[in-house]
């Protein structure tokens, strides 16, 4: 396997990377433009701005804290996770690519990457959240510094889940709503394992089609 | 541990994207399987997670929840000490 694969698979691992390799996968991948006017927020974490920490924890803290809660059991737990994830966030913020992501995608993908990491290994079992449980139900506005930003995306990935069949989104909802593994989703939906893969793949290929057909009408308009 | 795999066949390369983004198949396994282009994986898992990543997000139902002020202060220090 090339040394270039291996860094960007490793930069995607639900597992902590080695010091080293760490090292390398920050100077390789999720290139950064901090020279492109208005740097968001993350972009100025890169640059190590001060002030931008503090901007950070204000407008991403609501949104962390509230998926670590309904990721964990307690609120212990939840406060540990909530402070990895902004550690992970700091040292991470230079791989934020724009062209790839909005910042609030980026964001919540380190989250749910820690939140499964941390769910996985302690092996225990969370309560399932109605929260953005049905696909057609109205989103509520809140006044969080965020929450435009967090509509946006939680409408086009609302929309796109409604889309799917009611199978294919029970599955994927146990698999990342709540980050039961193939096994746990086969007992719990007394469906065949390979069942169960065949829909994570042909909803998570469904669901980005569809996401990038929303980017596409949206950067067309 | 290596896995069966045929690099052609579009369903098994998309059931392994699908687990590594799930969290379902380690990096360890993924490495084992020699047949694999790499490189193509890398990107099409980096889409997913992306595209899994913003349905996540759909669990916070933007409740609008506010960080503790304790934590808050708590990850602010840790900021400031480096």
């Amino acid at each position: 396997m090339s040394t270039a694969a291996v860094v960007r698979l490793k930069s995607l691992q639900l597992v902590p990377m080695e010091p080293q390799l760490e090292n390398t996968v920050s100077r390789l991948s999720f290139s950064t433009n901090v020279e492109q006017s208005s740097a968001s927020i993350l972009e100025r974490i890169a640059a190590q701005d001060p002030s931008s920490f503090r901007e950070c924890v204000e407008k991403y803290g609501g949104l962390v804290w509230s998926l670590a809660r309904r990721f964990t059991l307690n609120h212990a737990d939840a406060e540990d996770a909530t402070q990895e994830i902004f550690l992970d966030l700091w040292q991470k913020a230079d791989r934020w690519n724009r062209s790839k992501s909005s910042e609030v995608t980026f964001v919540t993908m380190l989250a749910r990457r820690k939140l499964i990491d941390r769910f996985r290994k302690n092996s225990r079992s969370i309560e399932w959240s109605s929260l953005g449980g049905d696909p057609n139900a109205e989103l509520p506005v809140t006044s969080s510094a965020s929450s435009v930003e967090i509509l946006d995306e939680s409408e086009k990935a609302m929309r796109c889940l409604g889309k799917l069949g009611e199978k294919q989104r029970e599955v994927i909802r146990l698999s990342i709503h709540q980050g039961l593994s193939h096994s746990k989703i086969s007992e719990r939906l007394e469906m065949p394992i390979g069942t169960v893969k065949t829909y994570e793949r042909r909803s998570l290929l469904e669901l980005r089609e569809c996401m990038e057909r929303f980017e596409r009408m949206v950067g067309a308009s | 541990m290596s896995l069966p795999i045929d690099s052609t066949n579009g369903d098994r390369f998309d059931d392994l994207v699908a687990g590594f983004v799930l969290g379902d198949l380690s990096f360890e396994e993924m490495a084992a399987i020699e047949s694999l282009d790499q490189n193509r994986f890398a990107t099409e898992v980096e889409k997913t997670d992306l595209a899994a990543s913003e349905i996540f997000l759909t669990l916070d139902g933007n409740s609008g929840e506010q960080l503790p002020q304790s934590l808050r202060e708590l990850i602010l220090s840790q900021a400031n000490q480096g």
